[in-house]
């Protein structure tokens, strides 16, 4: 089912595990040397920046090669009408040359998740989309054509996620499920406005649970990082169907609603309980059952939640709700730095050495793209000082 | 199969030890480290915007010789926390183990900041000398940068550096605030970024401070190569010199990434590297201008972007055969 060398795939999931328990000093030099021995894990894998790279790159490459094709063939093949039929067979042969392409490298080379297979992927998906919509371009025009399209999109998303273990077609793929349930719903009527948020919110716990079962079955161990991405897509669509906002915004704009000033949207009271109760249930179980995922869903959804309130009961002083915001987040996170020095509950300050952490590894970066200190000084003309301005973040003024 | 039982067939692991594995595994804690960390630095930003914006609309009811007061009180203390619990200086990267020095510190930085900026803009101390007022509050960024090894008050150092002297070098404002068509901003900056560049390189050379070469190298490579393309895209007569000092610098930065294992610097030599090429190859076609050079046009398009895939697979096997 899966196209990359599966033997490498779970060697590389032997390498990492062994290699924290080294670092943890569970395991011996003499034993992780004969882990590395056994499981050998020689592939092509450049660095992330190379990998950004050769992504670009490949992408470019397939461009210019559509164009000269293009150029090439139209003029031999078009006739007056049959741009579509050319653009048809321009995709299938372009589409199939990546796959084409992906399969034998994968074959021969061994590759694995290095950028090109990747853009080679996505290239692939979309010149078979664009197949496939010219040659029903006819009935794109309303919602029936839009399910159509999902409806022959969702089994290419769901073999392509599964062949090459693939997050961002994954999160394509649950996009897709999503649009094809929202547009069913609305087949059925007037009660679609009361059914769809406890249906989409259903549809979320369905997608959390199976997955949360499925995780750790050691059949799938390989679609982890994809089965996350689905967890995280339902936390999040969970929350969002039933926030006060996109209830209220979608009634207006789906469903027609007119309120009027004062008025308010049926069950307001469950929506705001909702939209101010679940990522903070989030948290609760996030910490307890020590899953990072859903904490850094929480805490997202903690700031959604605030700027939600903030929204409809503003006090009209933004500044006011900047600085205590800020003060109880520098209190909360002190308290909680102090608490948590030693463990606590399973709980812990403690920097973990092993850990793939967005936060962590992109550290140095986020502080570079900080525009700390950003306006440069008037050379000859000088009647505005920016001098206030240099403290960035600090202060966005000018005095 | 569980890895330790895979292990365990393997005759790498014994009973015991897997049994520890699997229990080390189970109770180990969550560590929520970067989590607060971000909590608290994000907390700062929010509070120091507001306290601005609070700070700018009551200016008429607190009076200036208050907030100055204040700003500076919030200042020093910042300082003289920082000074008691610094650790002796070193050459060397130095660690602090206090998850909050660096936040206290920057804030000490960012006050400083404020306060010059203030006082100027009140006070004029240092006249219509708007330069000297971004380079002094620079210059103590720099030292105490250096003094408590702060990456992020040494790229505020940096910033104000290349501000004084009348250019924006923070990413997001690097193309946006230069107008490139000048070509005193160009020169301006690459004297900029070719004095970041060589202090970065003679500080390696003299083994002080090796881990802030990434900050330096990643503002001095990007105006360099801005500015240098801007030349590029500007000059007429000059475009051979800024085409031959632009193939230079990519050199310069191939062999720096290769050296520092910082790919970063690969990656942005090849894509700069590659525009300057491929404009200079399309303005060439422009001039001689027949109806092949559409064509040559679009083969050279697929051609180079096959040639660079190719480097990055084999730039291991090529940037050796050049040493």
């Amino acid at each position: 089912m899966i196209a990359y060398n599966k033997i490498l795939l779970s060697n590389l999931l032997v390498v990492k595990k062994t290699k924290q328990w080294f670092s943890r000093d569970l395991i011996n030099g003499a034993q992780m040397a004969s882990v590395l021995n056994k499981y050998p894990i020689e592939y092509f894998k450049p660095n992330i920046f190379i990998k950004v790279g050769l992504f670009l790159f490949t992408l470019f490459l397939i461009s210019a090669g559509l164009g000269l094709f293009s150029l090439v063939t139209m003029s031999i093949f078009m006739n007056d009408n049959s741009f579509e039929g050319y653009s048809i067979v321009v995709s299938i042969v372009f589409g199939g040359a990546c796959v084409f392409f992906l399969e034998k490298f994968i074959q021969w080379r061994n590759w694995y998740s290095n950028g090109i297979d990747d853009a080679l992927l996505y290239s692939a998906l979309s010149f078979i989309f664009s197949a496939v919509a010219f040659s029903i371009s006819n009935n794109l025009n309303d919602e029936d054509g839009l399910l159509l399209l999902c409806f022959i999109y969702l089994p290419f998303l769901i073999a392509a996620a599964v062949r090459y273990i693939d997050r961002v077609v994954t999160i394509f793929m649950v996009v897709c499920i999503y649009t094809i349930f929202f547009l069913l719903i609305m087949k059925i009527g007037d009660v679609a406005k009361f059914i769809m948020p406890f249906a989409f919110m259903a549809l979320s716990a369905a997608f959390y649970f199976i997955v949360k079962k499925q995780m750790y079955l050691p059949q799938i161990i390989h679609y982890k990082g994809c089965l996350k991405v689905i967890k995280s897509i339902a936390l999040i669509v969970f929350y969002v169907s039933g926030n006060y906002y996109v209830i209220r915004e979608s009634s207006v704009e789906f469903f027609h609603l007119d309120l009027n000033e004062g008025q308010d949207i049926p069950m307001a009271l469950i929506f705001y309980a909702f939209t101010a109760f679940v990522p903070l249930l989030y948290l609760f179980f996030g910490l307890r059952s020590k899953d990072k995922l859903m904490v850094w869903a929480a805490l997202l959804l903690i700031a959604v939640s605030a700027i939600t309130f903030k929204y409809y009961f503003s006090l009209g002083h933004p500044e006011v709700s900047l600085t205590i915001a800020g003060i109880m987040m520098i209190v909360l996170a002190y308290a909680s730095i102090k608490y948590l020095i030693n463990d606590k509950n399973g709980i812990t300050f403690k920097d973990d050495p092993n850990e793939d952490n967005f936060l962590k590894t992109n550290a140095e970066a986020l502080v570079i793209a900080q525009s700390f200190g950003t306006h440069a000084q008037p050379i000859d003309t000088g009647v505005e000082m920016g001098g206030g301005q240099f403290g960035g973040g600090g202060s966005g003024d000018k005095f | 199969m569980n890895v330790t039982d895979q292990l365990i067939n393997d005759g790498i692991l014994d009973q015991d030890q897997a049994q520890r594995i699997n229990d080390s595994e189970r109770d180990k804690p969550m560590s929520v480290h970067w989590e607060l960390k971000t909590i608290l630095y994000l907390g700062i930003l929010l509070f120091m915007s507001g306290l601005g914006i609070l700070v700018y609309q009551n200016i008429d009811t607190i009076g200036h010789t208050v907030i100055i007061g204040v700003i500076s009180i919030a200042c020093a203390a910042s300082f003289y926390y920082g000074f008691i619990r610094r650790k002796p200086y070193s050459n060397g990267e130095v660690k602090y183990d206090s998850p909050l020095f660096d936040y206290v510190v920057l804030l000490g930085c960012l006050l400083f900041g404020v306060l010059i900026g203030y006082i100027q803009y009140q006070y004029m101390v240092f006249g219509t000398h708007y330069g000297i007022a971004t380079l002094f509050p620079a210059a103590l960024f720099l030292g105490t940068a250096y003094v408590f090894d702060h990456k992020g008050i040494l790229s505020l150092g940096i910033t104000g550096f290349a501000a004084s002297a009348g250019i924006s070098v923070t990413p997001m404002h690097l193309l946006k605030n230069n107008d490139f068509s000048s070509n005193d901003i160009i020169w301006t900056s690459i004297v900029v970024g070719a004095v970041l560049a060589g202090f970065s390189k003679l500080t390696d050379i003299k083994d002080v401070k090796k881990h802030f070469g990434f900050t330096y190298n990643n503002f001095a490579s990007n105006i360099l190569f801005i500015a240098l393309l801007a030349g590029l895209f500007n000059e007429g007569y000059m475009a051979f010199v800024y085409f031959l000092l632009i193939a230079g610098l990519v050199f310069y930065y191939m062999r720096y990434a290769i050296a520092e294992k910082s790919f970063l610097f690969l990656l942005l030599s090849v894509v700069y590297g590659y525009i300057a090429l491929t404009y200079s190859f399309f303005s060439l076609l422009i001039q001689i201008g027949n109806e092949l050079s559409f064509m040559l046009g679009l083969f050279y398009i697929v051609a180079s972007c096959a040639g660079v895939v190719l480097f990055f697979i084999y730039y291991k096997r090529i940037l050796r055969i050049k040493k």
